[in-house]
């Protein structure tokens, strides 16, 4: 049974179709492939540079009749499902009571029309507030808790001639500082209502004015040399004391690592202002695409179960820099930025509080109008908060 | 014998281009059509054939951020074409004075056209960094207080584009425009001489006006060129800060390929597309009569 098993794997292997180039992204996937030949899976890859390319790739497969049997997905799962036919891994996740080791916020994304169609490898949060210990501390300064306390050293550090806040230049840098505002002042059900629903009266109101404006107001504590870098330029500014915090994701904490600087002691990794233990997340996953016989069916069945063994989900996560996605995962060696954020997960999943990235939630063209109502927002000394909340207000409106 | 020879004498020259034309017709007029059908559809993520009418269009010009690239279509195109034009003429009066080091100087004013534009947009990327690049050149030099930070100002990033994009194709203008110089007849310069035309008076009355169909060259090139830009826009400023820098093609490439709008991004592309006909219609059709009448001239005078 093996043997025949092995024969037809080996007549059609599994192929992962995959945007993860850098250092421990590759890394993760080495970790991926080694667990899945273990599991006697006949594992392929191909890598494709950015995600817009490897999407592209995806569906020219799919349109050209050679559909991989796995992809990265970097979207909501219906996206796909409403396109393309997908696998049913329904029964491993019975067997593996996904519903029990999983948050509910990262279950229910992995299903389709009710059948699980997807894999998490790792959990990414997204509203952290990293933070340079040494140069808050000779300022006088406290890590932020609220917004005002954020806005009040941000003052206090421009006078003292330090780049408050470091942040890139890409749109996706600007959405998460617009994100933590909302998220900030709003909360988590505000969030929901307002740019997840749509709701008109809340994107048109008083509130979402207000943090229109807080959003413009943290430009001022940005510097001019922020086009066109990259995140982990700014995360750079940070650790060469030029700046003194940078909201991004939970990859910045490779970046201190690899600088030799200790969590708790060289830098601080915090909730963003006004957030509590309130987690925000993305989660890496891998799409399960319909299989073309029943032998490829029952090695995607066995990658499945592979993938989210405990202790393999751990090794992923440990290596792409993240934390687990299973809630019962053993963190011993993790840093304490990402135990840290472990403990915020689980609180956060428990009291319903776990938000998922925005882009995860809403269909790309809603996401992306919204993204652009942000970026020309930031950029624009001419547009109004008044202006760009009624582009926003129209922004909501827009599918495809 | 002779028929079979007479048959593929007059057979070959069509068999012969087939090939290219089959090629030619669906590649590109093929997909041309392909597209303009998907701008009328409902396509998302994967194409599909569901027809909507002009929705995409409506949705299109609906798109704060498309009318933004369409203006800044207006403005670039207009400084794209004509700083070239006049600094490619200056050039090439210049060049045109029998100088001794004219053939290394055309190949540094032609060099920039060598590059990719991704690398034009790269370098020029780097020298404009308003932290990294030139001004802090500038500010090391001494003015410390100097800033220079178009990249990063809205109003001034499209400029930036200007530059880059001038400095890439100037060169190619002076060219087209130093051949329409030298093209003009010795006899008819002579001529002038002995009339008394000298130095700026020879050019604006005798060489200047024999430049028109140089002109027209040049700007057969540089309209659809500034239509089309992508890569220079991609590599310099990403169509930021915000959407300051962005033109059209850029917009037509983010929705179709990663925002999965492909109908919305069609949309784009027939526009644009209907855009360089308005140029080059006109101008084929300006072409035909103007060769159907020196046909018919030439004709007349063998009748003559």
């Amino acid at each position: 049974m093996a043997l025949l098993g092995g024969s037809a794997a080996w007549a059609q292997p599994l192929d992962l179709l995959h945007w993860w180039t850098s250092g421990s992204e590759a890394q993760t996937l080495a970790e991926m492939r080694q667990t899945a030949r273990a599991a006697g899976v006949d594992w392929r890859e191909s890598p494709v540079a950015g995600a817009g390319n490897a999407n592209t790739l995806l569906k020219t497969r799919f349109l050209s009749g050679h559909p991989p049997a796995l992809a990265q997905l970097d979207k909501a799962v219906w996206v796909w499902g409403d396109a393309v036919p997908l696998a049913d891994l329904t029964a491993v996740a019975r067997a593996q009571r996904w519903d029990k080791v999983l948050p509910a916020q990262i279950y229910t994304e992995l299903l389709y029309q009710a059948k699980a169609v997807a894999v998490p490898v790792n959990v990414h949060r997204l509203n952290s507030l990293w933070s340079n210990t040494a140069l808050l501390k000779r300022h006088g300064l406290a890590v932020p808790r609220s917004w005002p306390e954020f806005f009040a050293a941000a003052e206090a550090l421009q006078a003292a001639g330090v780049i408050p806040l470091a942040i890139g230049g890409t749109v996706g840098q600007q959405f998460s500082v617009f994100a933590n505002v909302v998220l900030g002042q709003g909360g988590p059900a505000f969030f929901r209502q307002a740019l997840v629903k749509g709701d008109a009266a809340l994107l048109g109101g008083p509130q979402m004015l207000a943090m229109l404006r807080d959003f413009k107001r943290v430009k001022r504590y940005t510097d001019a040399g922020q086009t066109g870098r990259d995140w982990s330029v700014a995360t750079s500014l940070l650790i060469q004391g030029k700046a003194a915090m940078q909201f991004t994701g939970d990859w910045a904490n490779g970046e201190f690592m690899k600088a030799g600087w200790v969590a708790g002691r060289d830098y601080e990794c915090t909730a963003a202002p006004g957030h509590g233990d309130l987690h925000y997340f993305e989660f890496d996953r891998i799409l399960f695409f319909k299989p073309s016989s029943p032998a490829q069916a029952r090695q995607q069945a066995r990658l499945a179960e592979a993938l989210l063994q405990p202790e393999a989900s751990t090794r992923f996560a440990r290596s792409k820099g993240g934390i687990p996605v299973r809630v019962d995962a053993d963190l011993a060696g993790f840093n304490a930025c990402a135990q840290r954020s472990y403990a915020d997960f689980k609180r956060s999943a428990a009291a319903g509080g776990l938000t998922l990235a925005l882009g995860a939630q809403l269909p790309e063209a809603t996401h992306g109008a919204y993204r652009d109502v942000v970026a020309a927002f930031w950029a624009s000394d001419r547009m109004t908060a008044e202006q760009a909340q009624a582009r926003i207000v129209k922004a909501a409106r827009v599918v495809d | 014998m002779m028929t079979m020879k007479s048959l593929l004498q007059r057979h070959l020259p069509p068999l012969l281009i087939a090939p290219s034309l089959i090629v030619c017709l669906l590649f590109f007029y093929g997909f041309m059509a392909w597209t303009g059908w998907i701008s009328l559809t409902r396509s998302g993520l994967l194409p599909s054939n569901e027809f909507v009418g002009w929705m995409q269009y409506q949705r299109l010009f609906a798109d704060e951020r498309w009318l933004v690239a369409l203006a800044n279509l207006a403005r670039f195109a207009g400084l794209f074409i004509l700083i070239p034009l006049a600094l490619g003429l200056l050039l090439a009066v210049l060049l045109d004075q029998k100088l001794r080091a004219e053939g290394a100087l055309r190949l540094i004013y032609l060099h920039p056209m060598a590059l990719s534009l991704i690398v034009t947009g790269t370098v020029w990327r780097w020298l404009l960094d308003p932290e990294l690049g030139l001004p802090q050149g500038v500010r090391q030099l001494g003015f410390s207080d100097f800033r220079f930070d178009w990249l990063a100002d809205e109003q001034m990033a499209l400029y930036a584009l200007v530059i880059a994009a001038v400095w890439q194709i100037t060169g190619f203008v002076m060219a087209v425009f130093l051949a329409g110089l030298r093209g003009v007849d010795d006899a008819v310069v002579n001529a002038a001489r002995l009339d008394g035309a000298r130095g700026f008076t020879l050019y604006r009355r005798i060489l200047l006006p024999t430049l028109g169909p140089s002109l027209f060259s040049a700007l057969l090139v540089l309209l659809p060129a500034a239509i089309k830009s992508f890569d220079l826009v991609v590599a310099l400023t990403d169509g930021g800060p915000g959407h300051a820098s962005e033109l059209p093609a850029l917009y037509m490439f983010q929705m179709a390929f990663e925002r999965s709008r492909l109908g919305l991004g069609a949309a784009s592309a027939m526009v644009m597309m209907m855009m360089v006909l308005s140029i080059a219609l006109p101008y084929a059709y300006v072409r035909g009569r103007a060769h159907s009448a020196s046909a018919r001239g030439r004709q007349g005078a063998t009748h003559a």
